[in-house]
């Protein structure tokens, strides 16, 4: 027990690499994750011997995440998807990279923070579904964390390294990089570089989508140096670059986005023999997207811009007080920039000039604690608290005095605070079967569109959004029950939960407002609603079979509605993943079938209408030649099916029957 | 090494404090108010007459500022009847327009305002205002004109209209320097009686609409100009954007709409 206590204990604070445990059979280890907490998992992607998270080479950051039972991707093209967890959207999520706080600085959320994480410097994803969990301080729908690839020290010199590359039919899109490891016993560096290039794609059937392609560049860059025994020092880095992205599902394309991102980080283990952890971390990052529709026949042509900066810092300890006893505390500070305009240009008028984000300046402060203690072998207990505080000014005089014409009492100077709180009780009613119970209260702040943003046009229902400065923190009263079945060739893992919002931020009409963009219905304001709920389950199983078959099911579903009985906007419908994988010791095939229902759920308002279920095959394989040379290949979607998601904007289809291919060298 | 984690503790405490502390935006000046131009000296009975105006005369609302000097003592006339009257004089037709006195007999920080619409620019004839001046110090009296030149703007802010045989004009006084957000509306109606005679005018109300043509969109949460007496209207116009806008005004008599008049501004 006190092992598991350890071992929660090192997840609870994200630390892999050095500390880790490396004893466990890695197949046990991915059990185990799963099992140490209710809502709390851990995908280490390169100790994940079941390799069912990353399919090949070719995968995304988002199809990587996608086999999550429980989240699901708002698509606005073949770039970039949004992250849902359980339905709710990144406005409700937080996304971090390495537990930096990153800014999406598109106001069409075309930039959601994982898109600037490539597969190749992806080391590990941390996802807290809910806010049971003293990870989730400020926002109510958990939380996606994507770790950078550590860098492991070596006894002796090492220098290592792979170049991979790898091509899929549909959209032509070429993806190749190569990946360089030093190591030494005080150091290790990790480099990497990839290039991705993609034109329209063609879905089932052959249509082509036109403005669907992109094209990227990512570097990144990760350093460890042990100061001594207790202390490591480490450095990350990515330097993101996309071009001429485009969004099939929205008026507007992008000519490019640029990420800087750059952290540093130290590790302390043993201070003072009291904290057996310590983290401290400074970052800062920049984000710059330029969005335009010069590619398109709107009658007028736009420019939006966004940019964000942000610099934080936090520090973060743990302490085991005796074997049965483990605090964590975590403080956090971050302070961001969020600006954007528009212009635009009809035939030869003056160019038309307006604030979108206010330059609104955020400083965020936070702080949470929580205790897990065991009271017996078989029972344990995980309170948790957090506050948080932010203040944000607006510093466009332009943009504030635009905001005052639909909020005449905007201040420039405001400020917030969130409290949440719960306690998770974890019970083991004999060895394999742990029952877990969760309640929390949690609070998220407006995002800077909800509160802030000015005719913020929405493709989906057609109208433009204007922030609310006098709206309320959305609140959340969370329950979730979880049964845990864990053996060493299955395991099983269900929860339910149910989640009662006040205060739900959503657009409403304001009807005696006319339309600004073009085309559109009219205006909508953020408010709050009152007694949203959302309740679900997922269910996963993950079963060991003569040793070299992996049988895995994973289901999922959301049920959302308002007050007054209509469903929740972009709901995910009930939708499950069933894999079998077959192991050799030089090669693999895997066969997956994915499904989804038909969602009849739909929120009219919000612009949705009913989708059609659907079924797809992908069968994928990988043989290794030798030491050196790793080929994988699949086929997606093998039937050419023409489908979309519930949660695609404008029933835009996806990808049609996808040949790939992709091999690695390693050096 | 672990001086290097207190180190570290105390950045992130100074980061924060440093944030969350940073200074105020400094305040701004107002601009001094003296930004006037000197639009001609005269002199008579005694007394010299500066007459200035805050921008340089064109056809629309124009504030007048005379400053009266008594020559004698060198001191300045703040005690005094001032009536002015704007003349045009077009060949065949001597023309007045649209105008206010200055109103009481004190001037304040030494000057008497007033105001002139001026209704043509002088290409269509040669504009002065006369001035009257009595100094109730000493009760002298004397009349003075200036002559002045009035240019058209970009975007003319007076508008004629004839309805039902009666002719109006509406200035717009504001928004002058228009700009995003919300900005005063500030109209002035007179309605012409005789061309030499032309009073304030409160017959109709008005509905306005601020649009911007090129992108056929309004803007919401404006305020119509209501009466406020004198011939004034005032309200509140939206605008959510820089660009080219149009406020339309309505003229209503007893809720129903009888003509309109439109102003462009582009900023
Ligand atoms: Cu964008």
């Amino acid at each position: 027990m006190n092992l598991t206590l350890k071992f929660l204990f090192i997840c609870l604070f994200s630390f892999s690499g050095v500390f880790a445990q490396e004893n466990d059979s890695l197949f046990k280890e991915y059990i185990l994750e799963k099992e140490i907490n209710v809502n709390f998992n851990r995908i280490d992607l390169t100790k994940e011997e079941t390799g069912f998270h990353k399919s090949s080479n070719l995968s995304s950051t988002e199809e990587i995440l996608s086999r999550f039972s429980g989240v699901s991707f708002i698509r606005r093209g073949n770039y970039a998807p949004e992250p849902v967890i359980r339905g709710l959207n990144t406005n409700q999520i937080d996304v971090t990279i390495n537990g930096m706080r990153v800014m999406s600085a598109c106001t069409d959320k075309m930039d959601p923070v994982t898109s600037y994480v490539e597969t190749q410097n992806l080391g590990a994803i941390d996802i807290s579904k809910g806010s049971c969990h003293s990870e989730v301080v400020s926002n109510i729908g958990g939380k996606i964390n994507l770790d950078m690839l550590t860098p492991q020290f070596s006894s002796h010199f090492l220098f290592n390294g792979k170049v991979f590359s790898g091509y899929r039919s549909t959209s032509g899109n070429y993806k190749g990089g190569l990946v360089v490891a030093l190591s030494d016993e005080n150091y290790a560096l990790n480099i990497n570089g990839g290039y991705n290039n993609s034109g329209d794609y063609k879905t089932g059937g052959g249509n082509e989508i036109e403005n669907s392609g992109f094209e990227k560049y990512n570097f990144s860059l990760n350093g460890a140096y042990k100061l001594d025994e207790f202390n490591i020092l480490r450095i990350s880095g990515i330097w993101d670059d996309a071009y001429d992205i485009g969004y099939p599902a929205l008026l507007m394309d992008v000519g490019s986005a640029k990420a800087r991102i750059a952290g540093l980080d130290l590790e302390s283990k043993d201070l003072f023999d009291f904290f057996n952890t310590l983290n401290f971390k400074v970052y800062f990052n920049t984000i710059d997207h330029v969005m335009d529709d010069s590619k398109r026949n709107n009658g007028f042509r736009m420019d939006m811009p966004g940019k964000t900066k942000t610099f934080g810092s936090s520090l973060t300890a743990g302490v085991l007080f005796d074997e049965t006893t483990a605090v964590t505390a975590g403080l956090e500070f971050f302070n961001s920039l969020h600006s954007a305009d528009m212009t635009m240009y009809f035939g030869n008028s003056n160019p038309m000039y307006m604030v979108t984000w206010p330059d609104v300046r955020k400083n965020q402060f936070s702080f949470k604690t929580s205790l897990r203690k065991y009271l017996s072998d078989k029972f344990s207990v995980e309170p948790f608290a957090g506050f948080a505080f932010v203040s944000s000014d607006i510093e466009s005089e332009l943009g504030f005095n635009s905001l005052q014409i639909f909020n005449p009492n905007v201040s420039k100077k405001s400020s917030r605070n969130i409290y949440s709180g719960g306690i998770n009780l974890y019970y083991q009613l004999f060895d394999p079967l742990t029952l877990s119970l969760s309640s929390s209260y949690s609070e998220r702040f407006p995002t800077v569109s909800e509160e802030f943003g000015f005719y913020l046009y929405n493709r989906l229902d057609n109208f433009d959004y204007i922030g609310n400065t006098a709206i309320s923190n959305e609140k959340n009263i969370q329950f979730e029950f979880r049964a845990d079945y864990n053996e060493s060739d299955i395991a099983v893992g269900t929860s339910i939960f149910i989640y009662r919002f006040t205060d739900y931020i959503l657009g409403k009409r304001m009807v005696s407002v006319g339309p600004m963009t073009p085309g559109s219905f009219g205006v909508k304001m953020y408010e709050n609603f009152d007694n949203a709920l959302l309740a679900g389950f997922e269910a996963n199983l993950i079963f060991l079979f003569k040793t070299n078959f992996v049988f895995s099911a994973g289901i999922s579903y959301s049920y959302g509605e308002l007050a007054n009985r209509d469903p929740l906007p972009l709901i995910p419908p009930l939708n499950g993943v069933l894999s079998i994988r077959f192991t050799k010791p030089d090669y693999m095939v895997q066969l997956e079938q994915i499904l989804a229902a038909k969602q009849h759920r739909v929120n009219t308002d919000a612009g949705e209408s009913i989708s059609a279920g659907y079924g797809l095959m992908n069968i994928r394989g990988e043989y290794t030649f030798n030491d050196i040379v790793k080929i994988n290949f699949g086929v997606e979607n093998i039937f050419d099916k023409e489908y979309y998601n519930h949660l695609d904007w404008l029933k835009i289809p996806q990808s049609g029957r996808n040949f790939y291919g992709g091999i690695d060298l390693n050096f | 090494m672990n001086k290097l984690t207190i180190f570290a503790a105390i950045i992130f405490v100074a980061l924060t404090i440093v944030s969350c502390s940073k200074s105020e935006n400094p305040v701004t000046p107002p601009p001094p108010d003296d930004n006037l131009i000197n639009l001609g000296t005269q002199s008579g009975n005694g007394m010299t007459i500066v007459l200035y105006s805050d921008k340089n005369p064109f056809v629309g609302f124009n504030k007048l500022f005379l400053k009266v000097t008594d020559d004698a003592s060198g001191n300045i006339v703040t005690n005094a009847i001032v009536t002015i009257m704007p003349l045009l004089n077009t060949g065949t037709t001597n023309y007045s327009a649209p105008f206010e006195n200055p109103s009481g007999t004190s001037a304040a920080d030494g000057k008497f305002s007033g105001a002139v619409v001026f209704i043509m620019p002088s290409s269509s004839g040669s504009w002065t205002i006369e001035v009257s001046i009595t100094n109730l110090q000493n009760n002298s009296n004397t009349n003075v004109s200036f002559p002045v030149n009035v240019t058209e703007p970009l975007y003319p802010v007076v508008k004629q209209k004839t309805i039902q045989g009666t002719t109006y004009y509406v200035s717009m006084i504001e928004p002058s320097l228009p700009r995003v957000g919300i900005n005063d509306m500030v109209i002035k109606v007179n309605r012409m009686e005789s061309v030499t005679n032309y009073p304030n005018d409160s017959t109709y109300t008005f509905d306005m609409y601020p649009w911007m043509t090129s992108m056929g969109h309004g803007s919401p949460n404006n305020i119509s100009p209501v009466y406020t007496g004198n011939g004034y209207y005032t309200g509140k116009v939206n605008f959510t954007m820089t660009g080219d806008w149009r406020i339309n005004l309505i003229f209503n008599e007893n809720a129903t709409p009888v003509d309109s008049v439109a102003f462009d501004l582009e900023f």
